[in-house]
């Protein structure tokens, strides 16, 4: 009986030993590597911002790249030019499916208010809707920010600046404040967007290249004299986002081109100001995106074929000018709206083949000054437009996915841009911040963990009703987009 | 009539089981035989010899039972998805994959013999909304097996064995679906697929040789065994929306297990104490998919790789015999795994291991002995960062991270000379 005992208490003793012995060397964890996050700042436009749907409102500012860069980082401290719901106006929401499956858009008539303008300091996020490359360094107020300068104020550089409270400056002044430990500058998106959301039409051109060079330069020597960890990132083909792919396929598709004996879509030119019969979209141009129609072109789908000269009335009133103003002289309102050479959209709704080809040349051409500039000076780069175009090429073998959700660059249901057709959603902010995530990571040698695609809030703002014309197409309510900044 | 003998049989005998040879083999088919590592292909010293090798029955004198079991707590760790390194701790199981032997000597030459066992077996489970989720949040696979064998001896050195594989088992497996939708965002539910397999068939044979030295060899073969599971799959949760989705309906899955050829050597090194090594090969490779095909053709088949390499154990095992009553063991043994980092995941932590066994073994009765063993197995710590399993449902996001894995294992056996 000893001897068993004395087995049984030799065996317990092992046995503890080794449930006690619980071998494993620590794992490393995420690292920001030789690059601190602690004093953060991210300049830009509306994308930085987080503008959506049309509108700078806090439920998507919470989801600006810049502020899920930071909770990845696990820096607490990322202030924002916070606007309460619905935000600066003229939100876009989304009502439902019409019967066809179509969307129904409303605009959101209220208005929120900025919450946070007492943050005794400039934000960390300065990101303001409408920035060009020329504000960054230049800009203070209203004003004197490009569009300013051109005769119409944006109300954002106050808010977001408060240079009559603070008198700092521009967004690099109120950056170089912070002394930042990194910077990311996402800029000259603008500089080509505005010319092709306005169909070419104002302005007239993108900025010009070797200006766009000499302004970025000087940007980036500033960045550089920040002696500090600087991220900037190129410019997407604007020309592939929903603003411009969402309404060509949609008449391409609606409109009985046989059937009536229709060629296709005459449209005005750039400056036309006589008949031209060459300036015509067929529908297969319309479907491939050889000539593109923007968003704001849906609303005035209905009138395709309209004889009475009510197109022109209506296009007048979304632009708030006079009919004149917009009507060339040529105009004979009685041939049907858009299906004669005399009549045909005007310019302002359609990006044809040369205005595509003008946009994407002076994206290529900002794009090589960027790079060449920023990797000169060791700036990261991330390189947005390259990772764009892989989205989009995808979108024809299946969409891509990020945390198990499917995502395509199509409107709405694609996920990626929100309803004004330009700007990231809640989803595409997530996936925005991973590519700088990355690229922050392997220029300084972090592992700061990518943002859980899934776990993120879908951007969808719902509305109350609208109504949708025989197209399908969604018909925004008047100056849905009168409020757009980009 | 077969489902309701197996039915009643698990419900008796309350098997349960789990992973413990690397694979998801269980190798501890004796206390005995576990005290000493495991080697014991050459070494006859119970009736579990009918397991490890079917030709040492007929050093089985007259009638003899074995019954017993082995208490299995695994416990693994996780650390990810990386760079994170939260950890997530399995939830501990307690399995008890049970044995049993009777082998009888019909005449000089000749020996029979009956086994039942648990050959292979897989159990892991994780907390509920942990971040491997879709992974795995259950798995469940549980085979038994009926070992009738006959031996002959065919001269005082050699003996050679037959044995027929029937085997039936039951596979549950359990996880989260997240159905996505960028815009109404994405909806979650839990699939239950549970499944059995009857009239598995297989075959073993063995070879003993004893030669005038003190030493034996033996050598052991089993055959692959074709589970084809027959069941239903459920789910749970998620939105209405998602429901055509969903796993659901009818399912079949098929399980081949491996092939396995074990060669060993027992040292009669003095009278009293016996020296044991085995070199086990398992065919893993024939393990290189997890199908699971719906009824229903509108549903997606599930197929994950698994891509398994064969892969081999080294056993060694000594048995000491301290007085007529009692005896004492110990063994130790490492295993490599057959899991390709790229495809290990959490349905089955495993990793290259080294075990450390001891145990003893005490005659209560004349006829009467029991046996009481206990083995650690210390998993060698595993980061995967090449990982081709996917965290997320649709698309693929890496699970890569760091797994940690120990056992302890306590086993019980009653041997009894009729």
């Amino acid at each position: 009986m000893k001897k068993i005992l004395s087995v049984l208490f030799t065996f317990t003793v092992i046995a503890l030993v080794f449930v006690g012995c619980e071998d494993r060397s620590d794992v490393a964890g995420p690292t920001s590597g030789s690059v601190s996050y602690d004093r953060f700042v991210t300049i830009g436009n509306s994308i930085t911002a987080g503008y959506q749907s049309g509108s700078l409102f806090e439920s998507a500012q919470k989801y600006s790249y810049g502020n899920l860069i930071a909770k990845q980082a696990g820096i607490g401290k990322y202030e924002m030019p916070i606007f309460s719901d619905p935000g600066s106006g003229g939100r876009m929401e989304f009502q439902g499916l019409d019967s066809h499956g179509n969307p129904i858009i409303v605009t959101n008539t209220q208005v929120g208010a900025p919450t946070n303008l007492t943050y005794p300091a400039p934000y960390n996020n300065l990101g303001i809707p409408g920035a060009l490359l020329y504000d960054v360094l230049n800009a203070t107020n209203s004003s004197n920010c490009a569009s300013g300068l051109a005769g119409k104020p944006n109300q954002m550089f106050d808010i977001i600046l408060r240079n009559s409270s603070f008198n700092i400056g521009s967004q690099f002044a109120q950056t170089k404040v912070q002394q930042p430990t990194l910077v990311t500058c996402w800029i000259g998106n603008n500089d080509v967007l505005g010319y092709a959301t306005s169909g070419g039409f104002s302005p007239s051109a993108p900025t010009g290249a070797p200006t766009f060079d000499v302004l970025y330069r000087a940007l980036a020597d500033s960045l550089k004299s920040l002696n500090t960890k600087v991220v900037v990132a190129n410019i997407p083909d604007v020309t592939s986002i929903p603003f411009f792919n969402t309404i060509g396929p949609k008449v391409a598709l609606g409109t009985p081109w046989k059937a009536k004996g229709i060629p296709g879509l005459f449209y005005q030119k750039h400056g036309a100001t006589a008949y031209d019969p060459t300036a015509m979209a067929d529908s297969a141009s319309l479907l491939k995106g050889i000539v593109d129609l923007t968003l704001p072109a849906g609303s005035f789908a209905a009138f395709l074929g309209d004889t009475t000269g009510a197109a022109w009335t209506a296009i007048a009133g979304y632009l708030k000018i006079p009919v004149a103003y917009v009507k060339p002289a040529f105009v004979v309102t009685a041939y049907p709206f858009g299906f004669h050479p005399l009549n045909p959209i005007p310019d302002v709704l359609v990006l044809d083949a040369s205005e595509i080809a003008a946009a994407q040349t002076a994206t290529l051409k900002f794009n090589t000054s960027i790079d060449t500039i920023a990797r000169n000076r060791g700036f990261a780069v991330v390189n947005i437009n390259s990772f764009f175009n892989q989205i989009r090429a995808r979108d024809f073998t299946g969409g891509t996915y990020y945390g198990g959700i499917n995502f395509t660059t199509g409107y709405i249901t694609g996920g990626l841009f929100s309803l004004d057709g330009v700007h990231p959603t809640n989803h595409a902010h997530a996936i925005i911040a991973n590519e700088f995530i990355k690229v922050i990571n392997a220029k300084w040698g972090g592992s700061i963990p990518l943002v859980d695609v899934s776990t993120i809030t879908p951007s969808l703002i719902l509305g109350k009703k609208i109504s949708f014309d025989h197209y399908g197409i969604p018909k925004f309510a008047p100056g849905a987009f009168d409020n757009l900044l980009f | 009539m077969n489902r309701t003998i197996n039915t009643a049989l698990c419900a008796i005998l309350l098997l349960c089981s789990t992973a413990f040879g690397s694979g998801f083999q269980i190798n501890e088919q004796g206390a005995r035989a576990m005290a000493m590592g495991g080697a014991f292909t050459a070494a006859a010293l119970d009736p579990s010899i009918l397991y490890f090798n079917n030709a040492g029955i007929t050093q089985m004198s007259g009638f003899k039972l074995m019954l017993g079991t082995t208490l299995i707590t695994p416990s693994s760790s996780f650390r990810g998805v990386s760079p994170k390194i939260n950890e997530t701790k399995m939830e501990s199981q307690l399995f008890t994959p049970s044995h049993f032997y009777a082998t009888y000597q019909i005449t000089d030459k000749i020996f029979a013999g009956l086994g039942f066992n648990t050959p292979f077996g897989l159990g892991t489970k994780w907390p509920k909304e942990w971040d491997g989720r879709y992974v795995s949040m259950e798995i469940a696979v549980r085979t038994f097996n009926f070992n009738p064998v006959v031996a002959y001896k065919i001269d005082d050195n050699l003996s050679i064995g037959v044995g027929l594989q029937y085997a039936f088992g039951d596979v549950l497996i359990n996880r989260d679906v997240k159905i996505p939708s960028p815009i109404l965002g994405s909806t979650i539910a839990n699939v239950d697929l549970k499944g059995d397999a009857s009239s598995a068939m297989g075959f073993t044979a063995g070879l003993m040789y004893q030669t005038n030295c003190n030493l034996t060899f033996g050598v052991s073969y089993r055959s692959e065994v074709k589970f084809d599971f027959e069941g239903t799959a459920t789910s749970v949760g998620g939105s209405p929306l998602a429901a055509s989705a969903l796993p659901g309906g009818d399912i079949a899955a098929s399980l081949t297990t491996p092939q396995q050829l074990v060669v060993g050597v027992a040292y009669q090194a003095t009278s009293k104490l016996l020296l044991s090594t085995d070199f086990q090969w398992v065919g893993w490779s024939s393990y290189d998919s997890l199908k699971v095909n719906f009824t229903d053709p509108t549903k997606t088949d599930i197929a994950s790789p698994r891509m398994y390499e064969n892969n081999y154990t080294m056993r060694l095992g000594a048995n000491y015999q301290y007085d007529d009553l009692m005896d004492l063991s110990a063994g130790i043994l490492y295993d490599k795994n057959p899991v390709k980092d790229q495809f290990v995941d959490p349905t089955l932590p495993d990793a290259d291991r080294l075990g450390f066994s001891i145990g003893a073994g005490y005659k209560v009765m004349s006829n009467l002995s029991i046996d009481v063993s206990y083995m650690f197995l210390r998993f060698y710590q595993r980061t995967i960062n090449n990982s081709m399993v996917s965290r997320v449902t649709y698309g693929f996001e890496p699970f890569n991270g760091t797994y940690n894995s120990t056992a302890n294992l306590f086993s019980l056996s009653l041997s009894y000379n009729l």
